[in-house]
């Protein structure tokens, strides 16, 4: 059984050909996991920004002398419509956070909201959805993670260097919304 | 030496995720954890729930811990369902209720597939209406159920339940390791055989880390390709090797035996609790304290 040099070269060269074929397809898997999983978290987005409408409908008339945080949200809520770019997005999106925080905070102050059923559904429902975004963020987080491992990490870096697979940012929650701010009377 | 080494090797397999803090296994539908409810009491929530998943398919699910550990009470629910996997695959049709007794906090998760039932303002008002007494007077037991129930009539409200009959969810949940999981031992093992009869009898020794190879692609993962890869080459030298030896003996080497001596059938079956359907949830339900 004799084996030619050419043949050897030939299984190697088929050998590699057909890792570097299966590293190429686990990197195309991963970047369309993330990017499927930025699309549950803009949906989430989009559920926060149509509640907030019904919460500022249903709080404004107890509220009056509040009207600086109402502003906030609006403005917050036109960026996010207007931006484009996933970068753009993300940032309007921690605007909301914080204007939706400070305005979550202020109801602390309104005993009257508090035994209000439309506003402790839209509480519920404000709570809930903040919790989707938060969880939602966490699973695109957890896929970047992977994918940032797996592209960096020998002997895949290698290959995802050559193929230009590079790593990807984490979403970061700016602060903002852990701001809780004076509230004057 | 090779005990430090057979050590160490073991640390490296098993990652840190098995350090790390985790909800323990269910144990059946209501989890009493915290041990608030009499065996009565369970046994009762149990049947309840399980013949509420026969008729619905539906998986409502009960939690009960002592504290939270100082952790968010949002963050554990949703912990608890992404292990438990909580709801038909798919559907996503599970519902958790967490109760951390000492934090006197309570959580409901409500699965992708319910979300439009049961949504978080609705989960909110059983919640506070519903579970909430009940617990401030401390009749946990009482708090529970009405709380399921309510669940249950929120979900009937709109959604028209659909129908199985027992023994056909018991074979849906049990079939793939029963006969149809036979059948196709019996396939594979079959194909195994002539595969590795030809593996045998190529004059190569390095196909079988090719076909490896491939097969690792197409489960579509490196390293599950450099794994098979080397697998298959190993089995390959093995069986050519087995193969020159049969015949240099003179013994027989027809297509079934040649490949020989490799296989091993082994199957397990499962009993008790058989997990849930793995269903998922996206974070909604609601949190309340008592």
């Amino acid at each position: 059984m004799k084996l030619g040099f050419w043949k050897i070269l030939l299984g190697i060269l088929v050998v590699v050909g057909l890792i570097a074929v299966s590293y190429y397809n686990s990197f195309v898997t991963q970047t369309n996991a993330i990017d499927g999983q930025w699309k549950q978290v803009e949906v989430q987005y989009q559920r926060r920004f149509d509640l907030i409408p019904n919460l500022v409908e249903a709080t404004k008339g107890l509220m009056k002398q509040e009207q600086q945080v109402f502003g906030d949200l609006a403005a917050a809520r036109a960026n996010y419509s207007g931006a484009r770019t996933v970068d753009q997005k993300a940032f309007a999106a921690t605007q909301v956070e914080g204007a939706l925080g400070r305005l979550l905070a202020i109801f602390e102050n309104y005993p009257q909201l508090k035994s209000d059923q439309t506003v402790l559904r839209l509480q519920d429902e404000l709570a809930g959805t903040e919790n989707r975004v938060a969880t939602e963020r966490r699973r695109f987080n957890e896929l970047i993670q992977a994918y940032n491992t797996s592209v960096s990490i020998f002997p895949s870096n290698v290959i995802a260097k050559l193929l230009g697979f590079s790593t990807r940012a984490y979403f970061n929650s700016t602060s903002g919304s852990e701001n809780v701010p004076q509230v004057k009377f | 030496m090779f005990r430090k080494l057979s050590f160490s090797l073991l640390l490296f397999l098993f990652p840190v995720s098995v350090f790390a803090s985790h909800v323990p296994a269910p144990t059946g539908h209501v989890n009493d954890f915290a041990s608030v409810l009499t065996t009565d009491q369970k046994e009762t929530l149990e049947t309840q729930l399980k013949d509420y998943e026969i008729k619905t398919s539906n998986e409502i699910a009960v939690l009960t811990v002592k504290s939270l550990d100082g952790q968010n009470i949002d963050e554990f629910g949703i912990k608890a369902f992404e292990e438990w996997k909580i709801g038909k695959k798919g559907k996503d049709n599970g519902v958790l209720l967490t109760v951390a007794i000492n934090d006197r906090k309570m959580r409901i998760d409500v699965g992708y597939g319910l979300e439009s039932q049961l949504t978080d303002s609705k989960s909110g008002d059983i919640i506070r209406n519903v579970i909430s007494p009940e617990f401030k007077k401390g009749e946990y037991y009482s708090g529970i159920a009405s709380g399921i129930l309510a669940i249950e009539r929120t979900i009937a409200g709109i959604s028209s339940p659909v129908p199985t009959s027992s023994w056909l969810s018991n074979i849906n949940k049990f079939g793939s390791l029963g006969v149809t999981g036979l059948i196709v031992v019996w396939i594979f093992g079959s194909l195994l055989v002539y595969f590795s009869s030809f593996l045998a009898r190529s004059k190569s020794f390095w196909l079988g880390g090719v076909i490896g190879i491939i097969i690792g692609i197409v489960i579509s993962s490196a390293i599950a390709a450099i794994i098979f890869g080397l697998l298959g080459l190993l089995l390959d030298w093995l069986l050519s090797q087995n193969y020159q030896k049969l015949k240099a003996s003179g013994k027989s080497t027809s297509w079934w035996d040649s490949g020989g001596g490799f296989f091993s059938g082994g199957s397990g079956g499962g009993g008790g609790f058989g997990g849930f359907g793995g269903g998922s949830s996206g974070g909604g339900g609601s949190s309340g304290s008592w």
